[in-house]
């Protein structure tokens, strides 16, 4: 392996999670560059790495691999899911959406931000429509379970701010240096 | 996350999309060959180094303003990617440019006043 095909092999260790597509232009910009100077650039290539993912952002596949994941915790964060399992921490799993949805706004985006936070926010919304419209409907099951105002309130406005986050903290953090 | 910068680096970065799109206005390039010509064509006020062109150039494009182009021009070698400015690109040099001259010259007004003394 020679000094250029190093320099790129630490370049690609800090495009991690980057589409493959992204990966090889840049490295291929960057081999076509060292044989026009024939000089390996003088930036750290992990730095250097990490800087183009921050101008990318991450592939597709992980993109939808956090949309997809943010749903579970969605349903794990709904207080509502006490009425079948007693004991889990909700807030915990909140806690834990908020940062899948941080995660996906800093790595892919505004629009990453947003779509994991519908994804979170989406079985919390049918959550609160099914035990606000359909009470009846979910006592059927359960001996007169109740929802308190105050929970509904709270599982609605963070419902919203979800999205809301994900898609301002997308647009505000991901700024190159 | 933005990092705390002085402002120097404040100073270069706002003058930096305005210094690579007018350098690209005048000859489309590639990479390596923007280093050394801008360092040229503005004497040694932009020595710049890979970790500010490569996501300089990867967010110009991204917004529209550069346009990359492949050329093979060295049988043998690999291809180039060459970067030439959008309509969109020569829209907002000519919006910058239009900013940076009335900006420069009141702040060197200032440094005339300063140098009198």
């Amino acid at each position: 392996m020679n000094e250029i095909e190093i320099y790129l092999k630490k370049v690609r260790k800090g495009m991690r999670f980057v589409s493959g597509k992204n990966k090889r232009s840049f490295c291929g910009e960057l081999g076509a560059q060292f044989e026009h100077r024939g000089t390996l650039p003088q930036e750290n290539p992990v730095t250097l790495g990490k800087a183009m993912r921050q101008v990318y952002g991450i592939g597709m596949f992980y993109r939808i691999f956090l949309i997809v994941t943010a749903f579970p915790l969605g349903v794990l964060s709904t207080p509502m899911i006490e009425a079948w399992f007693p004991g889990v921490p909700v807030n915990f799993f909140l806690l834990l959406a908020l940062i899948w949805v941080f995660l996906a706004a800093y790595y892919g985006g505004r629009w990453s931000g947003l779509f994991t936070g519908f994804s979170a926010a989406v079985p919390r919304i049918i959550a609160l429509i099914l035990f606000t419209f359909g009470l009846d409907f979910i006592n059927k099951f359960f001996d007169s379970f109740e929802v308190s105002e105050g929970d509904i309130g709270l599982v609605l406005i963070t419902s919203i701010l979800l999205p809301i986050v994900g898609f301002f903290a997308g647009g505000r953090i991901r700024r190159p240096d | 996350m933005a990092r705390k910068v002085d402002a120097v680096t404040e100073l270069r970065r706002g003058a930096f999309e305005l210094a690579l799109l007018a350098y690209l206005n005048k000859e489309a390039n590639f990479g390596g060959a923007i280093i050394d010509g801008l360092e040229e064509a503005t004497a040694g006020g932009f020595t710049i180094t890979e970790g500010a062109l490569y996501p300089a150039l990867g967010r110009l494009e991204k917004k529209g303003y550069l346009k990359p182009e492949m050329r093979k021009e060295i049988e043998g070698r690999k291809a180039r990617k060459y970067y030439s400015l959008t309509s969109e690109g020569e829209e907002r040099l000519r919006e910058l440019k239009d900013a940076w001259i009335p900006l420069v010259e009141g702040i060197n007004t200032l440094f005339g006043d300063d140098n009198n003394e």
